[in-house]
């Protein structure tokens, strides 16, 4: 009983948004808000159709190279600045820089050194992602608690041990803080360098069909884009459950976005 | 944060660190650091020199900053940044007259809570740019549609860290106002204020970086006019060092927004250090 009302609780205002929005619409001659039912066709015909394998899957795998290739680089690169004092005196101002720069600057120098294609589309994606993960990894190392440093000193442990069963494992909770805003940036990216650096994908689909004027299109495209992210962020979300799952009791407030 | 480690670290008494990872001073990080600075643009315009990296995709860093330079004393470099800031500023204020009453009704709300959690779950991670082109069609490319997105995309941090927090004022303290009769006033300004604050400050950084991020995107995507278009402008003229300079101009930018936001943090909050330790 108790569970029914907390479902009913949580449906009801969706579900009054999408039948609002559904009837509302439904005899519309806007051009600009055509029918849901229409927009919903167009998702069903053409994304589960033709569109999944021309610009769906490139989109993924695009940004999946792109963001898999900035969390390695930014959890190694964070993990050598973290425990080396005078390579983070070195880097800092570089590193400060980078990440303050608005991502999708980096657009049109992507575009100058790769040309149009999806290399394009990857390299703006790591360059643009990785800071995130790379200084929450750094700033996560740094505060290791002294004294487990000093037991994993005192115990002898190699470099690669202190890492392995040390550093990663204490700093784990901050890397996918990191992580997760890498993620949110990469995803901007993935659609913003595909509007204008690439000759498939979601994100050049969405915009063409704005340029020329298909309304239904372009609301389908966006409504397929928003679906994408939340899933992404599902998917995130449920491996860093997994991944944490034996830190989340001890360290609770930890990794709250 | 390197400070509070390093007070915690010479407390903590062990010899052997002393001797293994020496400390550095500040004089000796800030000398590395410009050192490293210096270096990375002899470096760039020696390899620009002898050709390392193609001219027609990275110009040399004299030429780069010498345009910086140029586009410092122009009056259009300045009315592009002007832009691309007062769109930011009217977006981010936007954001937090949204996510404070919204913060408040959904954590002690709990009809609210429960009510706006799946609409809430789902428009969050959707990326604000993937709305460009609906926005293109329904506005074309104007401040107003630059803004709507701003916010669209910036509000989530704020309001995310504010729900976070309102739930997290203490129960004791409330109680405590209460027998002490303060009065909605009082209670407000004296005991959630200061315990919201905290969270506010991190959430408000959040969403000021992302908030610069989609007025730049925009700009460069949908040609609202603003930093952003400068760039693409630049591209599309072949004016390279420009584009650079505006490029680094932009970097600026966000280093000065977050310094900014970090400077008004410490002013607010310089009686809450423990939160700034516990980082956010």
């Amino acid at each position: 009983m108790k569970a029914l009302r907390l479902t009913l609780l949580r449906i009801w205002l969706p579900i009054l948004i999408v039948a609002v929005w559904w009837f509302a619409s439904s005899g519309s001659t806007s051009v600009y808000f055509p029918p849901l039912s229409e927009i919903l066709g167009a998702v069903g015909s053409d994304w589960l159709g033709p569109y999944f394998v021309q610009h769906l899957l490139p989109s993924i795998g695009k940004f999946l190279a792109g963001y898999l290739i900035a969390v390695v680089l930014g959890v190694a690169i964070g993990l050598a600045i973290g425990m080396n004092q005078i390579a983070r005196a070195i880097t800092d101002p570089i590193v400060q820089f980078l990440r303050s720069l608005p991502p999708p600057t980096i657009l049109p120098v992507g575009i100058l050194l790769f040309g149009i294609g999806p290399s394009m589309n990857i390299f703006v994606i790591v360059f643009g992602s990785v800071w995130a993960t790379l200084l929450n990894t750094a700033d996560g190392v740094r505060s290791v608690d002294l004294q487990v440093r000093d037991m994993a000193r005192s115990y002898r442990l190699t470099t690669l041990e202190r890492i392995r069963h040390v550093v990663l494992p204490s700093a784990a909770p901050q890397i996918f803080a990191g992580m997760r805003t890498s993620l949110q940036i990469a995803i901007i990216l993935i659609v913003v360098s595909e509007m204008v650096g690439a000759t498939s994908g979601i994100g050049y689909y969405v915009l063409k069909s704005q340029q020329s004027f298909k309304v239904v299109d372009t609301w389908a495209g966006t409504i397929v884009l928003g679906i994408l992210g939340y899933l992404a962020t599902l998917v995130f979300l449920l491996v860093e459950k997994r991944v944490l799952s034996w830190h989340a009791g001890m360290r609770a407030n930890d990794n709250v976005e | 944060m390197t400070t509070t480690l390093g007070r915690r670290g010479s407390v903590t008494p062990s010899r052997g660190r002393a001797s293994r990872s020496r400390r550095l001073s500040t004089l000796q990080t800030v000398l590395l650091g410009t050192a490293s600075v210096l270096a990375l643009l002899g470096l760039w315009q020696t390899a620009s020199a002898f050709g390392w990296i193609p001219a027609s995709a990275i110009p040399s860093a004299s030429d780069v900053l010498a345009a910086l330079g140029a586009s410092l004393t122009s009056p259009d470099f300045w009315t592009a940044v002007g832009k691309t800031v007062t769109s930011t500023a009217i977006g981010l204020g936007l954001v937090i007259v949204i996510a404070t009453p919204l913060s408040l009704l959904i954590g002690l709300s709990r009809f609210a809570r429960e009510s706006l959690l799946v609409p809430l779950e789902f428009l969050k991670p959707v990326p604000p740019v993937a709305l460009i082109p609906l926005t293109l069609l329904l506005w074309g490319p104007s401040p107003s549609m630059q803004i709507f997105l701003i916010v669209f995309g910036a509000v989530w941090p704020l309001l995310t860290q504010m729900t976070y927090g309102v739930r997290e004022v203490s129960g004791v303290a409330m109680q405590m106002a209460r027998s002490y009769r303060l009065g909605w006033w009082l209670t407000t300004s004296r005991v959630v204020v200061p315990s919201l604050l905290p969270f506010a400050a991190t959430g408000l950084r959040v969403s000021a970086a992302i908030a610069l991020i989609v007025a730049i995107v925009t700009e460069m995507v949908a040609g609202v006019p603003g930093l952003g278009q400068l760039i693409t402008l630049s591209q599309l003229a072949g004016r390279l060092p420009e584009m650079y300079a505006a490029i680094l101009a932009a970097g600026l930018l966000g280093l000065a927004l977050n310094a900014l936001l970090r400077l008004g943090e410490r002013g607010a909050l310089f009686w809450h250090s423990s939160q700034r330790e516990a980082r956010s």
